[in-house]
């Protein structure tokens, strides 16, 4: 856990992120600058694909960027590398920062001790991400073997658990953090994925969250795909990423709320 | 998709839309009032077919009576027959040495052979052209035998039959069907029996007999006749096929006996399925058939309207549709490779993909549709229109696919869509354009289909794709009045005959004249005229493997010479005229009155044709100039105007270049900071990027 005698945060989700706001705003910018910084080198790499060629708006788009994408295989690869980078680097991302983020929303430590939570708390996010995103693999089995007539039913039985390794990922974590459950195997996740059913209150609240920020996800994806041609889109699809950021921690907030409560008890 | 499933999973379908049977037209033909003139001469070979189709053993016997009629100055001693099901005998055929088991992705079955067995073959009478009646007799019996490749049969006659004369054979055949394979064969109890019987070569009066060697590319030939076909088929069957049903009869046991004819066709083809379920339409007097397999019913109603779209654009094009009826049949799940199928009046299209995309993603209109409109096509480009497939295949496979994309084209307008991804639209004209400036077109268009090697894999792209570019190429640079009346030409004189490529070619000459002025889109009245040279344009688009690449390479804005610097004046002293003030100001400064501004096109493909020219001024101000192509590259120089942007083929005409973001070029001064493209390519990176962190976060 986290040793500070740094003040706790009031109780309350709402309350816990109001208190953080700093902490939203700098996971924004890293969130921001990371996608940035991976935009801007695929433009480089583009643009070296491009030279010599130009493309003027004539509504052709679609064909144009064939076109490229055809003569210039390097572009398509470039796009594929920049997402698995950014993959593989959101997922490093969270599980480092998150032990930070939880303490912060936990108890109103300052920057320096959110930076050494990040950094110590880092195996225990690390394993404990891991054992969840295992027991992900399992649910992901009826997906794939379910017959095609049944993905649909598939997908609505798989949900509901799903849900659950979400709340139950988060209350582990922030039991972790805060000294509540520290066993590093797979029993602390179980106990938590029956624990969340516990609070129906805080699970449907954790879902409609994890839920928006899926939504606002698929936004994203969906405004990126419709409109990548018209200059204004970064600015709107920046803006929208801000609102998984924000949904993301009041979730935690509630974890570390339950958490904290469990610590008192 | 999820309610097929849904309603498959309970045993249900999706329901059949209504629709009002249409009566059995009494004739395979159109009124004449609507139909024009079909020659006496195009009949050649009129066929009697009687077969029994052995539903369990997947087999058809057959007994047929062909009367020949020899219209050339010729004279054979000699009857040769494609037994095209024999492709499908042994792996060692033509066909199977070139397709090695497959087809359009398609594996053919282990124990799925098929094959046609000739039992016996009689002549039964020669007479000449005017009584044929009179010729008939006791069957004499032939001797005939399977050539170096088994579908092609030799048959002896045991006297020459010269120019004027006819004859009548029956022969005895068996027709073993494959598992359905390229094109043909059974899936369960559906039953298409394509090149099903023993049909005679093309003599011509030029080339001798036509009977080419049935290979993986090649697809058919064969003159005009009557067909009369009777069927002996299960009783609980639905039968489609060429030509009317003239009666029906049932017989003892579970069977029945249907006659069909089909009038002025030059093949018969008929399905059976006891699972077809049966939409019926009509257009203006053509009775439209459709037999579609039940989990694929509700689209019945789609594939009428994309049939009627085409003979509307085709019937106004290329001249009245001459027959009464025409059948579309779907071939059930798993019998895929008969689909996409061509016979005269009948034709197999492929279903709509129900891939579960919602239409807000993805939005096509190439599946199913496109099918039935191009098998429809084929009705003209080889139905009526009837090339040697195997000498030309471009002329029915690439001008088919050319009059599919002016169906889209008369149906939406210019810039038609094919496909919408997240509402970007694809247009008919890029998707042709795309696939040429795809790798692989080694091969010229105007070749025998057995000169595409497989391996190779530019049998598509050349035949159809090239073929289809060149020609709304031409029609775009032409306009489509001149075109449209060109191709009306070649339709007049290629009914229910056997044009030739050079047909074409000289119905556009004969129509459009050698050259053609294409200069009058040009701005500037001085320019010298430019003309498209039509025969030029067939011989390199067809004939050669070049291709059409321009590019704006310089947009140069300079000064003007100066009168600044030493002259002679006229007593023959040196005198010094000083520099203009400005000379010394950057480009941008000076006023476009004192500047000059110098373009440059170049040509990097090797195929010659006229392009068009945009110039961009400051101010708004435009140039459309005219280039003839010819030259390796192309200077203009436009005094006292500062230029600010050059396009190549603004209209994009020219579906042939596949290649085109080249062919826009700035001004140093003008250029926008950006290609156009990274930053479009970079926001999908960054809002992919976003997406994802969003959905990991926290």
């Amino acid at each position: 856990m986290i040793e500070s005698r740094a003040p706790r945060l009031p109780r309350g989700a709402v309350a816990r992120l109001g208190a953080s706001i700093w902490l939203v705003i700098v996971l924004a910018a890293v969130s921001l600058g990371a996608s940035w910084a991976l935009g801007r080198a695929a433009r480089t790499l583009i643009a070296a694909a491009m030279s010599g060629k130009a493309y003027r708006p004539d509504g052709h788009h679609l064909f144009a960027l064939l076109e490229l994408l055809i003569s210039q295989p390097s572009v398509a690869a470039t796009l594929v590398v920049n997402l698995v980078f950014a993959g593989v680097f959101a997922t490093v991302l969270w599980i480092l920062l998150a032990g930070g983020v939880l303490g912060r929303l936990w108890r109103a430590l300052p920057a320096p001790e959110v930076l050494a939570a990040c950094l110590s708390q880092a195996p225990g996010m690390f394993v404990h991400t891991l054992w969840i995103v295992l027991l992900r693999g399992l649910l992901f089995v009826p997906l794939v073997t379910a017959p095609a007539a049944l993905q649909g039913v598939a997908m609505v039985v798989v949900a509901i658990p799903w849900i659950l390794t979400v709340a139950a990922h988060d209350l582990v974590r922030a039991r972790w953090v805060l000294g509540v459950e520290r066993r590093w195997g797979p029993r602390a996740t179980f106990a938590a994925l029956k624990d969340v059913t516990r609070r129906p209150a805080a699970l449907a609240a954790t879902s409609a969250l994890w839920g928006a920020a899926l939504a606002a996800s698929g936004a994203i994806l969906f405004i990126t795909l419709q409109k990548l041609h018209l200059p204004g889109t970064i600015w709107t699809l920046r803006a929208l990423a801000l609102l998984p950021i924000v949904l993301g921690v009041l979730r935690l907030a509630i974890a570390v709320d339950r958490a904290a409560d469990e610590q008192t008890d | 998709m999820l309610t097929t499933v849904l309603l498959t999973a309970c045993g249900g379908t999706p329901a059949l839309p209504p629709s009002d049977p249409i009566p059995e037209p009494t004739s395979g033909l159109r009124p004449e009032t609507q139909r024009g003139v079909v020659p006496e001469e195009a009949r050649i070979a009129d066929y009697d077919i009687e077969a029994r189709l052995d539903a369990e053993q997947h087999r058809i016997e057959g007994k047929l009576t062909l009367r020949w009629r020899n219209r050339t100055s010729r004279t054979v001693t000699q009857l040769p027959f494609h037994l095209y099901m024999n492709a499908f005998r042994a792996d060692d055929t033509a066909w199977m040495r070139e397709a090695r088991g497959e087809h359009r992705g398609q594996e053919r079955e282990d124990d799925g052979w098929g094959w046609i067995d000739v039992a016996a073959v009689s002549l039964t009478g020669t007479s000449d052209l005017t009584n044929l009646e009179t010729g008939t007799g006791p069957p004499t019996p032939l001797v005939f035998r399977e050539d170096t490749d088994p579908t092609v049969m030799l048959v002896d006659l045991p006297e020459a039959v010269g120019p004027g004369r006819a004859v009548t054979v029956e022969i005895q055949f068996t027709t073993q069907l494959p598992i359905v394979f390229a094109r043909t064969g059974y899936h369960q109890d559906f039953h298409m029996a394509g090149q099903w019987f023993p049909k005679i070569g093309v003599l011509e009066e030029d080339g001798g007999w036509q009977t080419h060697v049935f290979g993986l590319n090649d697809e058919f030939y064969a003159d005009f006749g009557d067909y009369r076909v009777v069927l002996d088929v299960p009783k609980d069957y639905v039968v489609g096929a060429s030509g009317v049903l003239v009666s029906e009869a049932d017989l003892d046991g579970d069977r029945k006996r249907l006659e069909y004819l089909a009038e002025m066709v030059h093949d018969f083809a008929w399905v059976a399925d006891p699972k077809f379920l049966v939409h019926w339409g009509e257009h203006d007097g053509i009775r439209i058939r459709q037999l579609i397999q039940p989990e694929y019913a509700a689209d019945a109603p789609k594939h009428l309207e994309a049939q009627k779209a085409a003979l509307r654009s085709m019937e106004a094009r290329f001249g009245p549709y001459p027959w009464s009826t025409i059948t579309i049949v779907h071939a059930p799940e798993g019998a895929e490779g008969a689909g996409g199928m061509e016979y005269p009046t009948f034709y197999t299209t492929s279903d709509i993909a129900t891939s579960g995309v919602p239409p807000w993603i993805l939005e096509e209109r190439v599946t199913g549709l496109f099918t039935t409109i191009h098998e429809f096509g084929h009705q003209y480009f080889q139905g009526l229109f009837a090339s040697n497939e195997h000498a030309q295949p471009w002329l029915d496979e690439g001008m088919n696919t050319m009059s599919n994309a002016l169906v889209y084209i008369d149906e939406d307008g210019e810039q038609a869509w094919v496909a919408r991804v997240f509402g970007h639209e694809l247009t008919v004209p890029d998707m042709m354009r795309l696939s040429m400036g795809a790798p692989g077109a080694w091969d010229p268009v105007d070749q025998p289909a057995s000169l595409y090697p497989d391996v190779v894999g530019s049998y598509g792209l050349v035949v159809y794709q090239k073929t289809a570019a060149t020609m709304l190429t031409l029609r775009n640079l032409v306009g489509d009045e001149a075109f449209r009346a060109a191709m009306k030409a070649y339709a007049e004189q290629a009914r229910f005959r056997h044009p030739r490529g050079e047909w074409l070619e000289r119905a556009f000459v004969d129509t459009l004249g050698e050259r053609v002025r294409l200069d009058a889109a040009s701005d500037d009245p001085t320019s010298p005229p430019v003309y498209l040279d039509v025969r030029s344009f067939f011989d390199q688009a067809l004939r050669e493997t070049t291709k059409v690449d321009f590019a704006a390479t310089h947009v140069v804005v300079r000064p003007q010479v100066t009168e600044g610097g030493f002259h002679r004046d006229a007593g023959g002293v040196l005198v010094e005229t000083a520099l203009p003030d400005w000379i010394e100001d950057p480009i941008s400064k000076i006023p476009a009155e004192h500047l000059e501004s110098v373009i440059v096109v170049a040509r990097r493909g090797e195929m010659r044709v006229p392009v068009d020219v945009l110039v961009e001024f400051e101010g708004d101000e435009q140039q459309l100039v005219v280039w003839d192509g010819e030259s390796r590259y192309a200077m203009w120089v436009f005094p006292g105007k500062r230029a600010t942007c050059v396009i190549v083929d603004p209209s994009r005409k020219l579906l042939l270049e596949g290649q085109r973001l080249d062919n826009v070029r700035w001004s140093a001064a003008a250029r926008p900071g950006t290609d156009g493209l990274s930053p479009t390519l970079a926001t999908l990176a960054e809002g992919l990027d976003l997406a994802l962190f969003g959905s990991f976060a926290p």
